[in-house]
């Protein structure tokens, strides 16, 4: 770690102070609210350098002395050009006007593009709210996580599986960051919607691999969602009605121009989600976005900035359950100098599931919570060199789970799971560099440390053994402990300290036209424990320590960029290798099991694959394709050589192993009233085990099965279509509407959510029974804004 | 448990959900044999245990050949003595009239088509009588469920684990763990009995292996339509060729204090 230290700053002297500098700095505006933007441009013509404000619409460039054009621009935003000379450092805002596109095509410089060909940054999309809210999706929900299964390399398990799967990755290893807070679970009512109110979201990144050394904990991607601040001149609200759910979001100065405040509400209509099923039973979500900007002056922004999110089943008084989301975060923007930028987060959030099933007289409680620290610097050094450092830290409290008796004539005894804690700390630095016309670098590393802390009775084995081999039987079984431990909670029982290292590089072939390569290692330290394919709320999240060791992922990829005037071509490969990636022995229960250990075999996961995007950004049709072949497997093997692993230790495919991944996503302006929207997915269906035989036990008929993931799904395709309207498009004060109608899976596909294999009762007849979620659904809603 | 009800709850809703029977081509592994041998013991009761022996097929067959000439022997370790069962051709069945006593050592073997099948060695394990059997009038997702109410008192001394058997191939397994030592009462809810219907209810004692064997087998049976199941496996019960180790048998070898009691839905 010293020496890489050391490499920098000798990297850094190499571009002495031979000549009179001065930095140009300042924060990128959109003209209405005030709203900073993030990733805008800014070009120096004359030099063909540039800079882009980061995630709190800051930029800072050092250049020498002299007189520039500059040009600052961002897609959906008009071009502003302005020559500055810059004799002496200057700090200057630049406030951008949204264009409205008309029919007649708005031409903006191709120059503007040119900044992502160069920089060594890959294996990133972006979407815009804007974006999001014009694909078309089940019930008419605008919704995040569904827009984001549409982009190469990204799927998800279907209708009704909640998370996302990156590059042949599981879920949980997806990073989910909103303002710089880590969401647990993103779904409400079981992946049908995702956490995040679309109305309140200024810009998402997701990067799926070369990822930048301010990120880390999970091996698959990063998902970074920075929320709206709220429009600082104008009271403004906006909202929708749709047919299961409406969202009502107000923003508004605070003082003007200075502060704001945004208050996002949605909710979901209980009884009409629910047609099957008497008045008795109830299952809706809601959830709230708040957000307090302030601009204290020049150099100091304050945010405070919260969610919270439930979801509410009850089935007849017999079965109650809720679980969700509460994160508050408190930012503090500060510029140390032109040159140096700083942000402070102090960020708790906590996940809470709760059942009370009144049938068997019992309450349960689990969740997890967290406090997390983090400063983190950007030091813009000049034109071509820029440093990213920063420190995280993290506590964790993680309950399992406690029962508990729910009233006075329950048989439940109270009984807890027992809490476990840890400390998860990290520091990093990463070194983006210009150097030479076409080379661009970006390297830096993560050092990351998990204390795992001391917790009530630990399980004690002997030689640490918590699941053996029973030969006779050629099954696996647990291991009795020999006894428990008891530690101060203050206590590091384990510790892992990890070096991730971080590599990019950008050869730019022409002002159009780049190669780009990446390596990063990844180190995850948190686990979920599911052994289904999609999370369900109630599974736990435990932390690495004595028995499980942390993930830790190496990834390679290589890539090809290419911007033609409207167009944009991307092709990229990557292959990716993580270690000691668990899975578990036949028949583990997972449910309130106090010795996960048990039920644990250490294996690793591998995933390799070509992705291509193609997009159209520009004019009255927009729109990508995008096509991913990949391979995703697992390999457990046995303990030694006595016992065989899972699947006698070869490779299986994971559940996310999807061969083809195809998704067209496309829309047309058809006229200032209408636009039209349209998607087409096709996917290789998802892994699965069959049957292949059954006997007769005590009465029942049970089916034998063939090796794990053998098998597969039928391929899931379906096509959405979907049309806005706006009665008046050219008014922009006062109160706007727009309608908008879509069909979700036009032609009526039966795509296979699950098989289920089982006696017909009636015949005796055994049957393969196939579950489809969705045929199509119509959908309407109309969305305002005033 | 839990879960399988979390998840129902979170599909039913899908008004435009749907389930289809079809046709799909599966693999056919060789036959195995299917061991069905759960013994009793009633106190004060004399009882005839059986044992069903069948060759496992394929997925689609409807009916599983009876193995007929096979010979079945149970062996007390403990008290060196040896019981043969006989095959009843009425019944299809292995019967012998015994009684098993608790701290004791059982294993069953059992030879077929040359090939040597031996259990585990298990013991009789304790239940608990059922104290009371009522009808309750709680519904859950249909809202035409029968309820019923089961409600025992569970041995503080032990670490028990229960295998409920409520006719109609309806099981749940349970254990102590959340009510050690208490009365407990819960409710079970019959979805396709109607009035004049019994219940017959009868707990079982078994050990923690069988409950994570029976809990599997259970929902593997099922007819849960469950989305988020987990990725299923053959489970192995606690017998094995001795002869061909790759020819495994299927079932499971248990010894049960069993009570059982009954009641006429209204």
């Amino acid at each position: 770690m010293k020496r890489l230290f050391l490499f920098l700053f000798i990297g850094l002297s190499l571009f002495g102070y031979s000549q009179e500098k001065y930095t140009l700095s300042g924060t990128i505006f959109e003209a209405e609210g005030q709203e900073t933007l993030i990733g805008a441009n800014i070009l120096i013509l004359e030099l063909k350098t540039g800079t882009i404000s980061n995630e709190y619409g800051f930029y800072s460039i050092t250049l020498n002395e002299g007189t520039y054009e500059v040009t600052v621009s961002t897609i959906g935003y008009g071009t502003f050009k302005q020559t500055i000379t810059l004799d002496k450092n200057i700090s200057q805002n630049f406030t951008l006007t949204e264009s409205l596109e008309a029919l007649d095509e708005i031409v903006i410089e191709t120059d503007i593009e040119s900044i992502d060909i160069k920089t060594p940054q890959m294996s990133v999309n972006s979407l815009t709210a804007s974006t999001i809210k014009q694909i078309p999706v089940v019930f008419g929900e605008a919704d995040v996580i569904k827009a984001i299964t549409l982009l190469p390399g990204v799927s998800s398990g279907g209708e009704g599986a909640a998370g996302f799967n990156v590059r042949g990755g599981a879920t949980d290893q997806n990073l989910i960051l909103l303002d710089e807070a880590t969401i647990f679970n993103s779904s409400h009512l079981f992946g049908l919607f995702s956490v995040f109110n679309p109305d309140a979201i200024k810009s998402l990144k997701l990067y799926k691999g070369g990822i930048p050394a301010k990120y880390g904990g999970r091996v698959a991607s990063v998902l970074d969602i920075y929320q709206k601040e709220g429009n600082k001149n104008k009271f403004h609200a906006n909202g929708g009605v749709g047919i299961v759910a409406s969202r009502l979001l107000l923003e508004g100065p605070l003082k003007k121009g200075t502060g704001s405040f945004l208050l996002g509400g949605r909710a979901t209509y209980a009884h009409l989600l629910l047609p099957l099923f008497d008045v008795d039973n109830i299952a809706y979500f809601y959830d709230l976005n708040t957000k307090l900007s302030y601009r204290l002056n020049e150099k100091n922004n304050i945010y405070l900035s919260g969610y919270f999110g439930r979801d509410v089943f009850n089935v007849s008084d017999s079965f109650e359950n809720t679980y969700g989301n509460t994160v508050v975060n408190f930012r503090w923007n500060h510029l140390f100098s032109d040159q140096l930028f700083s942000n402070l987060s102090l960020i708790y959030s906590d996940y809470y599931y709760g059942l009370n099933l009144n049938f068997v007289g019992f309450e349960w409680n689990s969740g997890i919570q967290n406090m997390n620290i983090k400063y983190d610097f950007k030091q813009y050094i000049n034109d071509r060199y820029k440093l990213e450092y920063g420190v995280h830290s993290t506590y964790y409290g993680f309950n399992p789970g406690v029962i508990s008796p729910n009233g006075p004539d329950s048989g439940i005894n109270r009984k807890a799971l027992t809490n476990k804690f840890a400390f998860e700390n990290a520091v990093y630095i990463d070194v983006n560099q210009q150097l030479t016309e076409r080379l661009a670098l970006s390297y830096g590393a993560r050092l990351s440390s998990f204390l795992r802390l001391g917790q009530d009775e630990l399980n004690v084995y002997e030689n640490d053994k918590a699941v053996g081999f029973n030969s006779d039987l050629q099954l696996y079984e647990k291991i009795d402990p020999i006894g428990t431990e008891s530690n101060n909670h203050g206590k590091v029982i384990k510790s892992f300290m990890n070096i991730e290292p971080r590599f990019a590089l950008s050869y730019q072939l022409n002002d159009d036209t780049s190669l780009k390569t990446s390596y990063n290692r990844m180190t995850q330290y948190l686990h979920l424990l599911s052994n289904t394919s999609s999370p369900a709320p109630l599974d736990v999240w435990t932390p690495s320590g004595k028995f499980i060791q942390p993930q830790i992922l190496d990834q390679i990829a290589v890539g090809y960029f290419k911007n033609y005037d409207n167009y944009s071509l991307e092709v990229e490969s990557f292959y990716k290798m993580i270690k000691n990636r668990i899975d578990y022995i036949d028949g583990a229960n997972l449910i309130a099991n106090n010795a996960i250990e048990q039920v644990l075999l250490n294996g690793r996961s591998r995933a390799y694959g070509l992705e291509l995007l193609f997009r159209k950004n520009k004019g009255r049709f927009k729109g990508w394709f995008a096509y991913t072949l990949s391979k995703s497997e697992q390999q457990t093997e046995g303990q030694n050589a006595s016992d065989p692993g899972i699947n006698n230790g070869n490779w299986y495919n994971t559940p996310y192993d999807k061969t083809h991944d195809i998704s067209i996503t496309s829309t047309y302006d058809l006229t200032e009233k209408w636009k039209l929207s349209a998607n087409f997915i096709f996917q290789t269906g998802q892994p699965t085990t069959y049957p292949n035989g059954q006997y007769s036990y005590n009465g029942l008929v049970v089916p034998t099965f063939e090796a794990r993931n053998s098998s597969r799904l039928d391929a899931y395709h379906r096509f959405d279509i979907s049309g806005i309207y706006t009665p008046k498009p050219n008014k922009v004060k006062g109160w706007q509407g727009e309608w908008v109608f879509s069909i979700y899976n036009l032609y009526n596909r039966k795509n296979t959510q699950s098989l289920n294999f089982r006696e017909n009762q009636v015949t005796g007849q055994n049957e393969a029974v196939k579950l489809s979620l969705f045929g199509a659904v119509a959908a309407v809603s109309y969305n305002f804004k005033f | 448990m839990m879960k399988k009800l979390m998840i129902l709850i979170g599909f039913g809703f899908l008004s435009t959900s749907c389930e289809e029977v079809i046709q799909l081509d599966l693999p056919t592994e060789t036959p195995r044999l299917a061991i069905d041998a759960s013994l009793q013991m009633s106190p004060n009761q004399t009882l005839t245990q059986v044992v069903t022996l069948s060759l496992s097929g394929g997925f689609y067959q409807e009916v599983n050949p009876i193995v007929s000439d096979a010979s079945v022997q149970l062996q007390d370790l403990t008290n060196s003595q040896t019981f043969d069962f006989v095959y009843d051709a009425a019944l299809e069945n292995y019967s012998l009239d015994f009684t098993p006593s608790f701290g004791t050592d059982y294993k069953l073997e059992i030879v077929y088509a040359n090939e040597t099948y031996e259990s585990s060695v298990e013991q009789l394990m304790h239940a608990v009588p059922i104290e009371n059997l009522e009808q309750g009038d709680g519904t859950l997702f249909a809202g035409d469920e029968k309820e019923v109410l089961i409600s025992y008192t569970d041995s503080a001394e032990r670490n028990d684990f229960y295998l409920f058997d409520f006719g109609y191939q309806l099981y749940l397994a349970t254990k102590d763990e959340f009510y050690q030592g208490n009365l407990f009462t819960f409710s079970y809810f019959y979805d396709d009995l109607l009035a004049g219907d019994e219940a017959i209810v009868k707990i079982m004692g078994i050990d923690e292996r069988h409950f994570n064997f029976m809990t599997i087998l259970i929902d593997q049976s099922g007819e849960s339509g469950n989305p988020f199941s987990t990725t299923p496996s053959t489970v192995r019960g606690n017998l094995s060729n001795m002869t061909n180790p790759d020819h495994f048998p299927m079932g499971y070898f248990r010894l049960s204090e069993t009570y059982s009691t009954s009641l006429i839905l209204e």
